[in-house]
């Protein structure tokens, strides 16, 4: 509807007020439910911020070192495997790049190899609050510890096929379990590289 | 050139060497070869045996008059009037030359002074050096024949207890029985039946040994033995165990219902390492077995780094798995395992699934006393491809001629590559070191020798992986042998397989050796447990294999297990109804806004 003002009369000025007012009054509505729905949307993209906001690798490639020898045996199993040998109580460098090619910078906050009770490779160090920005790429280092193999078989394997990452966008948290690039394998000792081993084998249910 | 030298290339290797590991072994103290300059003990018939001690129970003498053979009766009769000893362990310290021969009257030993005595109330349960071996073997055996004397530094047997022979008097093993057993907590009373430690020229004949949380009998760090007419059975782990010894007799024998293996010459002396055949020139063997029944077992057979072991005219059935040999577990003097040779043995119906039966069920978690060892109970320790007649994990320069292997429902024989890292050889040329040479021969697949067609589920399992491996003048009861090999015809022995590095079909190895039978029986992604069909057109066969099962005492096939998926858990910080409630909000604002302007504009 289009308003005439031509001054002719007060009535007619009055009654295009009027209907102007009317005009607005669904307008402001709608801008407020607009404000509303664009609120909502704002919140769940806060929300899901961790998912849509960044891109980690869909595996993750390490690089082991320290006190334990390590082969990478890309033939070996389906994934190939890193096969790390067990000295009981040696400390052990795990170096993992992490890429982030989404929008939105990602902190790491945590990484777990094993929810496992008396894993054989247990974590025992972690870098905290890892920046990786939009599009760049940061180093974890994690520290590691192989022990337990006195909870172990000795004719036992332990397979690390992923990793658990915490980390925060946003001031939003989130845990991915991202596969590793091939399994991290460690063989159980024998007794004698064991230094807590029984022959009776008596402490091997873990749970 | 080495081969291994040439395919090294191919690795992708990463090594970072920091500490050194120390020389171990099977779950034993440090050990090594002996020389191998002595020799397999001869038997000495009792005009030869001088001097001689007689071991009896009290009731010996009633079961000898119940002795029905007139000469044996008399020969029993004759040595229980010599008998001043209740115990063997008795008699063996008893001993002041070497050379000694100890008959065993019937009875049942329990050995009782070694089953606690004080000298063992301060072991922690840890290895056993062969100082305390010497001090207070009774700390794990049950038995012990100590021969070297620890003063020196030498594993030499240099004592009075050297070339001991041990013999039961009765007309079957089973008349002598030496039994372990459990005590009044359900535990295991003891590890080992009798351990024969550097104990050259060690002679047991004619006895039987059962129930012990590891082994039944056990040679090791010894330098000629022999084991004849033995019976081990009803043990947590081996009924006859071997370990770092040369010059090895084991001849008819039975082992059954143990939770490995039957018989285990594990480590057997590396004299053939470096011979790159599997055909003669051998230099000799180790250890050869033959005439043994191994039945209802784990693994009929087994051997980590079971060298130049002469494996002929067995019987191995109704066990998980018949013949085991491997270079897959660490810590074993003599790795890579090579140049076995097995030779018209038959090896069948190994479909027996243990682990379903008994570990699955949980019968395995109970107290070693409550869980029917001596019944058919069978725990097994270690996975194993349930159907599966031979299996060589990694080994070279075997040779398999003229064996009868039928009716094992997963694969008749099954080979495939370990890489060295797994068993701690981390030098890059070990990791192609295994699965090369390996001669099949004129072997019949998959008909019972009595004429019944009794299939293999394959007859040849092979990984494509390995130089040298040839397939010979095999013959299938189905018409050509089967095989999973990515060419149509296997190898023969004028060229040899070619492919050093292999493919992916050993997936399922590494998920199946995370296998625990107490925290993790039944491993994600393995599919080794799981009971394979019965091959189709399989016929009966008309003599022994109805008896064989029969002894078992149980169920021969269980279900099969479904197979399982790996897990993957979901992310879990965006939770997947967060993105869907969000979408669809916005849809419906979206959705609303479109109508007011449609209704606006009417």
């Amino acid at each position: 509807m289009t308003a005439t003002l031509d001054g002719r009369t007060g009535t007619a000025v009055d009654s295009v007020v009027a209907e102007a007012e009317e005009l607005r009054r669904p307008r402001r509505r709608r801008l407020l439910v607009l404000a509303g729905l664009g609120a909502v949307v704002v919140l769940l993209a806060w929300a899901s911020a961790p998912r849509w906001g960044v891109r980690i690798p869909s595996e993750l490639g390490l690089r082991i070192g320290g006190e334990a020898r390590v082969l990478t045996l890309p033939e070996f199993g389906v994934r190939g495997s890193y096969v790390l040998d067990y000295v009981d109580g040696a400390d052990v460098a795990i170096d993992v790049p992490m890429h982030n090619d989404g929008v939105l910078g990602m902190t790491v906050t945590g990484v777990q190899l094993s929810e496992e009770p008396r894993p054989l490779l247990e974590l025992v160090g972690v870098d905290r609050n890892v920046h990786v920005p939009a599009g760049g790429q940061a180093l974890l280092s994690l520290r590691a510890r192989l022990t337990n193999c006195a909870y172990y078989h000795e004719r036992e394997v332990a397979r690390y096929v992923s990793a658990t990452v915490t980390y925060e966008v946003l001031g939003r948290q989130a845990t991915r379990v991202v596969p590793l690039e091939h399994d991290l394998v460690v063989h159980a000792p024998m007794i004698v590289g064991c230094p807590n081993g029984k022959l009776d084998r008596s402490l091997l249910n873990r749970r | 050139m080495r081969v291994h030298q040439v395919r090294a290339a191919a690795v992708a290797a990463v090594a970072v060497l920091v500490v050194a590991v120390p020389a171990s072994a099977h779950q034993e103290r440090e050990s090594q070869f002996p020389a191998g300059v002595g020799r397999t003990p001869a038997y000495r018939p009792f005009a030869e045996a001088t001097p001689r001690i007689v071991v009896c129970k009290p009731d010996s003498g009633n079961r000898v008059a119940s002795i029905a053979e007139p000469a044996a009766r008399a020969f029993n009769e004759r040595l229980l009037d010599e008998c001043r000893f209740e115990h063997i362990q008795a008699a063996v310290d008893a001993v002041e030359a070497r050379g000694t021969n100890i008959y065993v009257l019937p009875g049942l030993y329990r050995e009782e002074p070694s089953q606690a005595p004080p000298c063992t109330k301060d072991y922690d349960g840890g290895i056993v050096d062969y100082d305390l071996i010497v001090s207070c073997g009774e700390v794990v055996n049950l038995i012990t024949v100590a021969g070297d004397d620890p003063a020196d530094a030498d594993i030499v047997c240099d004592s009075a207890r050297c070339d001991l022979q041990i013999e039961g008097t009765g007309q079957r093993p089973d008349d002598v029985t030496v039994r372990g057993g459990f005590d009044g907590a359900g535990d295991w009373i003891k590890h080992n039946g009798i351990k024969a430690d550097r104990a050259d020229g060690f002679y047991l004949r004619n006895m039987a040994f059962e129930l012990f949380r590891e082994n039944a009998i056990y040679v090791h760090e010894t330098d000629g033995y022999a084991l004849d007419r033995v019976v081990g059975r009803h043990n947590e782990l081996y009924g006859i165990l071997t370990f770092t010894s040369d010059h090895g007799l084991i001849k008819d024998c039975d082992t059954s219902f143990n939770g490995d293996s039957g018989v285990y010459p594990g480590s057997a002396a590396d004299v053939n390492r470096d011979s790159t055949s599997a055909v003669p020139p051998i230099s000799r063997w180790a250890v050869e077995v033959t005439g043994c029944n191994t039945h209802h077992n784990a693994l009929g057979f087994s051997g980590t780094a079971g060298n130049s072991v002469y494996f002929h005219n067995n019987r191995v059935h109704h066990n998980a798995a018949g013949y085991v040999t491997d270079s897959f577990v660490g810590g074993h003097p003599g790795m890579p395992q090579d140049h076995a040779r097995l030779e018209a043995n038959r090896i069948y119906a190994n479909n027996v699934n243990y682990f379903v039966e008994f570990v699955h069920s949980g019968i395995c978690d109970r107290k070693p006393g409550e869980r029917g060892h001596g019944n058919g109970t069978v725990c097994p320790v270690f996975p194993v491809p349930v159907g599966t007649g031979v299996l060589i994990a990694g080994g070279n320069y075997n040779l398999l001629r003229d064996n009868d292997i039928y009716d094992n429902w997963r694969n008749g024989v099954m080979q495939f590559w370990i890489p060295g890292a797994i068993r701690g050889d981390y030098e890059p040329g070990a990791q192609l070191g295994t699965s090369n040479g390996n001669r099949y021969v004129g072997n019949r697949m998959g008909r019972h020798p009595a004429g019944a067609v009794q299939p293999n589920g394959l007859d040849f399992w092979w990984d494509d992986q390995g130089v040298g491996n040839c397939w010979e003048e095999n013959s299938s009861a189905t018409g050509a042998v089967t095989h999973n090999a990515l060419v149509p015809l296997l190898p023969d022995c004028e060229t040899g397989s070619l492919v050093p590095v292999g493919n992916v079909k050993d997936a399922t190895l590494l998920p199946c050796s995370e296998y625990n039978r107490e925290d993790n029986p039944d491993p994600v992604g393995c599919d080794w447990l799981d009971s394979p069909a019965e091959p189709a057109g399989r016929q009966a066969a008309p003599d022994d294999d109805a008896q064989d099962a029969a002894v078992a005492g149980v169920t021969a096939q269980a279900p099969p297990q479904p197979a399982r998926a790996p897990s993957r858990l979901p992310a879990t910080g965006s939770p997947a109804w967060v993105f869907g409630a969000g979408t669809a909000l916005a849809a419906l604002a979206l959705g609303l806004r479109v109508r007011r302007r449609r209704r606006a504009v009417a």
